[in-house]
């Protein structure tokens, strides 16, 4: 094991945390020019990338040394001399890409442990008589590739000649500074707090302003006064407006990263994967240089890690079935970036064997995220969103790389704190595509501020469609009526979580909408709309449902931003009635009313025909006109409730009969409730509708109790 | 000099203490914003020089039940920056020596806290108090 190091004074520490933001480069410097030296087996090899790893190794232990950090020295020695072993006999791939690859591994685990991290499995001695023996065997038989450019012998000492004396180009050492991702976080920080003293003072001087042209003729000497402070507030602000901007921006930039950071690492991943699995896999990575703000890599770089072990895992098919279905048998994924203004896209595609449908049907039955009815109607592109949920995994049995089902749905969470997304797209037999989509850096947006008890609530302005008065509501009211359609109100469990200390009745609704699906979230008051940057929730908080990102306001208020996809996630899903009716037009009336009310509706044009799809698909409702063609509604009704398979179905009865016998008729056949047609019959119709389906859930959830 | 320094910040309820090192500022007047879902040992989150720390309630993870008010003490851990709410401060204390701490933990005290001789604070782990399953934290 190695031996356990810890920083014993401020200066190593200090030291210690330059050497581990050095050592990440070095290593990943290494790995990349291995992964293409690997690749390039049958062909040339490049002296400079060769040179590049060279200087890589030999920094790493020279940086080792100067922090005591000597298991580090140790290996980067071991591997050092096994590199150059490799340079003279041209041959980085097998036995030797393997062993550096652990001994990068085991350098990237010790530094990590060094830095406060979990204690580093390495067996450092046993780790270096392995790279020295592997530089002992390899010895004996020289390769022949060739070395493209300069094919010179690579020197023990390669980087002493091509650096300068702390292992770096002289010139990147006048032109750059080393600067901790901690503390640009803490420039960044401070820079927040200006923006959001700044947006204050605007909101005061605005309120001012306002003050100023409200006062009437009697109060002119007011008017002359506050003219005066807002004259007077008008160039400073102006100032700190430009200066922040500015502060910002550089900032921003001093954040960046090019995206290969992220896009690197994946040939290791894909060549170990492809290796463990018996795959062949060809990858194809560019727009590596587009620069991202950190933060978005870092959510993007477990993403990309993630998704491309399932491509290789789930993905790519082996060799032979590839073959047999008359494919190449090496698959191929494709990652390619783009950025178009503020927007980064991010593809990852494969040609491998697509997302199975009826696999991911009967998963999401097993989880109870499908029931039957709708797994009956939904369609492809919807289902294999599924996926992207929690605990998801089509694999029968878990394996140790991607069939877990855990890490896509944390992909989606992450992205959506930074308002990106991500979509899938498959064909069976043909490949998956997965895009993300993100901003390039993190971009102010105008949040809706409102009050839900003691603590203010954010929404992105963009999500909010209406701000409606509770004024008149019943206490109890689940839904508001927005258009003449029918918009639930969150549960009192949802308010509960952005109130937890409670709050006074809600005197508005703010309507979210998010793919079509609206639901109305009740507050106190509503603040203003203030352009803020939003953050996704720090580590070590662990995710949260309802709130992925939070901003701060003026006055140093952390405002929780609410999601409103995951508000609509709350909702139990929409009740399904089917109208049995033979007139058109009091069909589409009546589709129209449960569409609006925010019912999943389907039609049948008579008592047949709307028995078949009672039988054929799973409904929560019928409302049924009494007089249809083929079967009445009455013998429909008896139909219904001679079969086991529709028990527990809420019927209602509605006619233009005068018959004052059909209500009784219609009890006795085993209607719920009776309804006389006219102009003014659908607000019953509605009321009707969803008191039997409130007593249907209560009489379902009391089952579900006992 | 540098070696006269009290080493450690005592923590309210009494009996707990912080190692200055691990301290990065004490946050009076911080606004907590609640995150019921993250669970009851988390506070919430809160601004610390304009960026968001989430917020462990130490008075909940020492079984005292939920602090109400309290102070937010801004600490490293793990390589994160998170807060303790606390119910207060009482003040610096010089750090035990080694030959004074007692060889075990008492029986029911949780792992982050670190033996310490009678009648002195306890000192807070701060990287180990985030491994407290009770936090579920994202490390």
């Amino acid at each position: 094991m190695s031996k356990a190091f810890r920083p014993d004074s401020d200066l190593t520490r200090e030291l210690l945390a330059i050497f581990a933001g050095e050592a990440r480069d070095e290593l990943d410097a290494i790995s990349t020019a291995l992964g293409a030296l690997e690749a390039d087996a049958d062909g040339a090899i490049s002296a400079g990338r060769v040179e590049e790893m060279m200087r890589a190794a030999h920094s790493l232990k020279g940086g080792a040394r100067a922090v005591e950090l000597e298991p580090v020295d140790r290996i980067a020695h071991a591997l050092e001399t096994l590199l150059t072993g490799a340079a003279e006999r041209r041959d980085f791939g097998g036995e030797t890409a393997d062993l550096s690859y652990r001994a990068i591994d085991a350098i990237d685990a010790i530094v990590a442990a060094a830095s406060g991290g979990p204690a580093a499995d390495v067996n450092v001695a046993a780790l270096c008589e392995e790279l020295a023996a592997e530089q002992d065997d390899d010895g004996d038989e020289p390769d022949q590739k060739p070395v493209a450019d300069e094919p010179k012998p690579a020197d023990p000492e390669p980087a002493e000649q091509a650096t300068g004396a702390s292992g770096r180009p002289a010139a990147s050492q006048d032109a750059t500074v080393r600067v901790s991702v901690a503390k640009l976080d803490s420039l960044i920080g401070a820079v927040r707090e200006l923006e959001s003293a700044r947006v204050g003072i605007e909101h005061a001087a605005e309120q001012l302003t306002a003050v100023a042209e409200a006062a009437d003729l009697e109060a002119r000497e007011y008017d002359a006064r506050a003219g005066a402070i807002r004259d007077a507030t008008e160039q400073p602000l102006a100032r700190l407006q430009r200066a922040t901007r500015e502060l910002s921006e550089d900032i921003s930039r001093a954040r960046t990263v090019p995206l290969s950071l992220a896009f690197d690492p994946l040939a290791r991943v894909v060549r170990d994967l492809a290796r463990d699995l018996g795959r062949e896999v060809q990858l194809e990575i560019s727009g590596g240089s587009i620069d991202v703000d950190r933060a978005v890599l870092e959510v993007i770089r477990p993403a990309l890690v993630h998704l491309i072990r399932n491509a290789v895992d789930h993905g790519i098919e082996a060799p032979a079935t590839r073959a047999a279905a008359g494919k190449p048998e090496q698959g191929k994924i494709t990652v390619s970036a783009r950025a178009r203004g503020s927007q980064l896209t991010i593809e990852m595609a494969d040609d491998g064997s697509g997302i199975d449908g009826e696999r991911v049907k009967s998963r999401a039955r097993e989880l109870g995220l499908l029931d039957e009815r709708a797994a009956a109607s939904i369609e492809y592109e919807e289902l294999i969103r599924f996926v992207l949920k929690p605990a998801f995994s089509t694999r029968e049995t878990v394996s140790e790389i991607s069939g877990r089902g855990v890490g896509l749905d944390a992909v989606f969470e992450g992205l959506a704190a930074f308002q990106g997304s991500v979509d899938i797209s498959s064909s069976l037999g043909v490949g998956t595509t997965i895009t993300l989509r993100s901003p390039l850096a993190i971009a102010a947006i105008d949040c809706l501020v409102a009050e839900l008890g003691d603590d203010p609530i954010g929404i992105v302005l963009s999500d909010a469609v209406r701000i409606v008065s509770l004024e008149g509501q019943p206490d109890d009211a689940t839904a508001i009526e927005l258009d003449g359609r029918r918009v639930p109100l969150v549960s009192p469990d949802v308010t509960a979580e952005l109130a937890p200390a409670g709050h006074e009745r809600a005197r508005f609704a703010i309507a979210l909408e998010q793919d079509a699906r609206l639901v109305a979230l009740p507050v106190n008051e509503i603040r203003s709309v203030l352009r803020l940057g939003t953050m996704p929730l720090p580590k070590p908080l662990p995710a949260t449902d309802l709130i992925r990102s939070a901003a701060i306001l003026p006055g140093g208020e952390v405002l929780r931003m609410v999601d409103a996809r995951a508000m609509i996630a709350t909702l139990p899903p929409a009740a399904r009635v089917l109208i049995a009716e033979d007139s058109a037009t009091q069909r589409e009336r009546a589709r129209r009313a449960l569409t609006r009310a925010g019912y999943i509706v389907e039609v049948a044009e008579d008592g047949r025909t709307a028995l078949e799809a009672l039988t054929d698909s799973e409904f929560d409702a019928l409302l049924s006109d009494y007089e249809m063609p083929e079967m009445n509604g009455l013998e429909l009704i008896a139909a219904v409730r001679g079969s086991e398979q529709l028990a527990g179905l809420s019927i209602v009865l509605w006619s233009a009969s005068d018959d004052a016998s059909l209500a009784f008729q219609a009890s006795d056949a085993g209607a719920d409730a009776f309804l006389e047609k006219g102009d003014d019959a659908e607000p019953a119709m509605l009321e009707s509708l969803q008191r039997l389906l409130s007593e249907r859930q209560a009489r379902e959830s009391h089952r579900g109790a006992q | 000099m540098a070696g006269d320094e009290p080493k450690l910040l005592e923590l309210l309820p009494e009996g707990r203490a912080l190692l200055q090192d691990a301290l990065i500022q004490i946050v009076t007047g911080g606004h907590i914003a609640p995150l019921p879902s993250a669970g009851k040992g988390w506070a919430g989150v809160a601004n610390l020089r304009g960026n968001l720390i989430g917020v462990v309630d130490l008075g909940f993870l020492l079984g005292f039940g939920p602090t109400v008010g309290g102070l937010l003490v801004a600490v490293n851990g793990h390589d994160l920056q998170y807060g303790l709410l606390c119910e207060g401060i009482s003040g610096p204390r010089e750090l035990p020596a080694p030959d004074e701490l007692p060889d075990e933990p008492g029986a029911t005290d949780p792992d982050w806290l670190r033996p310490s001789p009678p009648g002195e604070p306890r000192v807070i782990d701060t990287n180990l108090l985030l491994e407290d399953p009770r936090l579920g934290a994202d490390l």
